[in-house]
């Protein structure tokens, strides 16, 4: 039925669902491919030939020093999961990532971690501690082998490239923000520089990949390696080598044909460096703490910056307001016989943290519609404007509670020319996160309009503590000029 | 020499009839299936010589079963004496008996109903009702999409045609089994599709109206008016078929599409979450539970409210979080 409302449909049921027909037609590599497909799949995909260049290196030579890290069913015995990962010390520090070994994180009590090495032989591996703001994990390895690889960039790395830093991409002050966050320096590689990356596609064996280093991704607020390279499910977690042998990211995720992306080396320098050991019961904690202070640092910077307002046909919009803003538009304008004009303009943050199987939070959209109506009585194009808002992230109902909204004709005083005083129908949704207190969704949608055209303009953040959601919203209304 | 005229009024498998017959003492009337009878009725249940009814010498009248499989049942006295008007049921036939000399209750002039009665009970006019409520379903969901078509509105209007391919086959189904008897069927067959014409566009305008003066309360009741009368409408039609054709197959094809539509749209939806608020789901089921609705505030006091949002979903992940440890 048509009504006024605007109404709030909760997809992470259908989600779930989706996952469910993942996990009964995949295999074992259900999480890693679940997270490369989550990567950006709406950015156009362009196709080359693969680099065909071979490696003048001999890299063999590493190939034995790469695990296969497994998450094991204890009950069912086989692997649910699998993964890449490499040993960083003589002590016997394996790093992956945390999708590798999530469900072991999820789920402890019924999940080992295992290795698979080169010769055949396999054993436990015990979690230390994980990062799932950068999507690292480090774990002990019982038995250490005799090499390791030289991280870049460490102190005892006798092989970092003297060369100058990479530019920083932006002249941002939070890129050189506290722990969690590394610098967007790399050290000693240049744009163009061929790197290797290692990993095991899919459990078919170790595989090797070159590729061009393309720099820092630009929209994006965790740093994270632009590699040319193709990565599969499988390699998440294998290292990312220079020519010289020393580890310059982590294998993490793609975008589709040669668009690869690394975990940068500081990051996993950072983890090691705390040198803490969690304890299972802590896990839960300590998520939710890492996603807390990385969105305290994230929108409190977002939230101190002047937001630019620029026009969107005759009504006002937001534009990137940060550099890991990406904004898109649309118009049906220059298309024959319209009964209605409708522009819409969106903007989405890249970075989206996995947590688990089906359950991702972190997202920050943003978006605007203008319709205008031709021919339309405005009974009909009453009908048109009744709008739908979605949450951009997902969880079952274990992750996540249902929906509280509060919705209705909010009177507003216009604080400019750019809109309009009057009636604003507004709903504010907000959910809560079953697991990590602090954390909510929140979904908002206004619409102001008359019988012949309407704007509404529309946010939805996932997993922000109250305040800063709080402020958020007050500055998104009044940035666009309303009071 | 007695005798009486009577008129029975029949009614047996061929509807209802009236017969008027000359009663003596010497000839009795024989009341069956066969075709020697004086009075034929059309009932597997009755036999071929059923009856026989006779007036006396005292000019009383008489009712002998002539030991029928499933007999007759009438009020008499223990000589098979009965009053005028008396009625008799034999299978699943009944007879009234009536003197011609019977009272008969003075024409009325017909009543405005009894045009609009005439009117609706117009095959035409049935088949207009129904194309209306299809068209009516079509328009105020396609006015939705003029944007090019989602998946969600492909799946509306799929979900539209298979409406409108229950209410046909329900009308088809029903039309040819009972034509004979039809008469007000149809009357109630249209009454049904044009309150739904009527529920569909009080639902679609009732947001529209809502916009316009700015009430949430009237669009919420518009729009739940509107939907009731629509819950009412598939009721009253698959009642209305179940009433008629219980004892057919067909009643099955046809009130399937109904049944199941109504189990879909209103009772899916209560199942999918513990906390049943009965009010919000029937109006909408896409509303989630929760839901507060507020009119003509400012943006401030709007925002000053939304903390017990927050305060309300911590709440509930709690109780969840609570619930699935105990699991």
């Amino acid at each position: 039925m048509i009504s006024w409302q605007q109404k709030v449909l909760n997809v992470p049921l259908h989600l779930s669902q989706y996952g469910l027909v993942l996990g009964l037609c995949c295999s074992a590599a259900l999480v890693s491919v679940a997270k490369v497909d989550a990567a950006e799949l709406d950015e156009g995909v362009y196709k080359q030939d693969a680099a065909t260049s071979s490696a003048n290196v001999d890299m063999a030579d590493y190939y034995d020093l790469i695990y296969q890290i497994r998450v094991v069913a204890r009950n069912a015995g086989s692997k649910s999961s699998i993964g890449s990962g490499f040993q960083v010390s003589a002590d016997g520090l394996i790093i992956t990532n945390y999708h590798v070994v999530s469900m072991a994180v999820d789920s402890p009590e019924t999940h080992n971690i295992e290795y698979l090495d080169q010769a055949g032989n396999s054993g436990p591996l015990q979690l230390l501690d994980f990062d799932v703001v950068n999507d690292l994990a480090v774990l002990r390895h019982p038995a250490p082998a005799a090499r390791h690889f030289e991280i870049a960039g460490s102190q005892n790395a006798e092989t970092v490239v003297q060369s100058e830093a990479v530019e920083v991409v932006n002249d941002d002050p939070i890129s050189s923000a506290g722990a969690g966050v590394p610098s967007r320096e790399v050290n000693g590689v240049e744009k163009g520089d061929m790197i290797y990356a290692l990993g095991n596609p899919h459990d078919l064996g170790i595989t090797l990949k070159l590729g061009a280093f393309n720099g820092i991704v630009e929209h994006s607020y965790n740093p994270q390696i632009l590699f040319s390279g193709s990565l599969n499910p499988g390699m998440s977690g294998g290292p990312g080598l220079l020519a010289n042998g020393s580890v310059i990211g982590v294998n993490v995720a793609t975008a589709g044909s040669d668009l690869s992306f690394l975990v940068p080396a500081s990051a996993m320098l950072a983890l090691i460096d705390a040198g803490r050991t969690l304890s299972p019961e802590d896990y839960l904690s300590e998520i939710a703490s890492q996603v807390l202070d990385w969105q305290e640092r994230r929108y409190g910077d977002l939230l101190a910056k002047e937001w630019n307002r620029v026009a969107f046909g005759d009504w006002p919009a937001l534009d990137e307001i940060r550099f890991d803003m990406q904004c898109w538009g649309s118009s049906n304008e220059d298309e024959d016989d319209l009964s209605i004009v409708v522009l819409s303009k969106g903007c989405d943050s890249g970075n989206r943290l996995y947590l688990g199987s089906g359950f991702n939070t972190g997202h920050i959209h943003y978006s605007f519609f203008q319709r205008r109506s031709v021919k339309l009585s405005p009974l009909r194009f009453h009908a048109t404007t009744s709008n739908s808002m979605y949450p951009d992230n997902s969880g079952d109902d274990t992750k996540l509670s249902g929906f509280d909204c509060q919705s209705g004709f909010v009177n507003v005083v216009a604080s400019d020319e750019a809109v309009s005083s009057g009636s604003v129908t507004t709903s504010l949704c907000i959910r809560a996160y079953v697991e990590l207190p602090d954390l909510f969704d929140v979904l908002l949608l206004a619409t102001q309009g008359t019988d012949t055209e309407s704007y509404t303009a529309h946010f939805a953040l996932a997993g922000v503590p109250k305040d800063l959601a709080d402020q958020f919203t007050r500055k998104f209304f009044a940035t666009l000029g309303w009071q | 020499m007695v005798s009486d005229t009577v008129v029975i009024v029949v009614r047996d498998g061929s509807g209802v009839r009236y017969e008027r017959c000359s009663l003596t003492p010497e000839k009795p009337l024989l009341i069956g299936r066969g075709w020697d009878c004086d009075v034929i009725l059309e009932d597997p249940q009755v036999d071929a010589k059923h009856a026989q009814l006779w007036v006396d010498e005292e000019g009383q009248y008489r009712w002998v079963d002539l030991e029928s499989l499933n007999g007759s049942k009438l009020k008499t006295s223990e000589e098979g004496a009965f009053e005028s008007g008396t009625s008799v049921r034999l299978g699943r036939s009944h007879l009234a008996v009536y003197s011609a000399s019977h009272e008969v209750a003075p024409a009325v002039e017909p009543s405005r109903w009894d045009a609009v009665r005439r009117l609706l009970e117009r095959p035409l006019w049935s088949l207009l009702s129904l194309a209306a409520l299809f068209v009516a379903a079509l328009v105020s969901r396609l006015g939705e999409s003029v944007a090019p078509l989602s998946a969600e509105t492909v799946v509306s209007v799929a979900s539209l045609i298979a409406f409108a391919l229950g209410v046909w086959v329900l009308f088809w189904g029903v039309l040819s089994k009972l034509w004979r008897n039809a008469m007000h069927f149809r009357a109630h067959l249209s009454i049904a599709a044009w309150t739904g014409v009527g529920a569909y566009l009080i639902a679609h305008i009732g947001g529209f109206i809502g916009w316009q003066i700015q009430s949430v309360e009237v669009s919420e009741l518009l729009v739940a008016v509107g939907q009731a009368l629509l819950l009412f409408v598939m009721l009253a039609l698959t009642l209305g078929v179940a009433t008629r054709l219980s004892k057919r197959a067909i009643f099955w094809l046809a009130c399937g599409p109904g049944a199941l539509l109504l189990v879909s749209i209103y009772v899916l939806p209560l199942l999918d979450d513990e906390e049943i608020e009965w009010y919000p789901k029937l109006v909408s089921s896409s509303y989630p539970p929760g839901w507060q609705i507020s009119r003509g505030k400012s943006l401030q006091s709007f925002l000053d409210e939304s903390p017990s949002l927050y305060d309300s979903s911590a709440k509930r992940a709690a109780d969840r979080a609570k619930e699935l440890s105990e699991l």
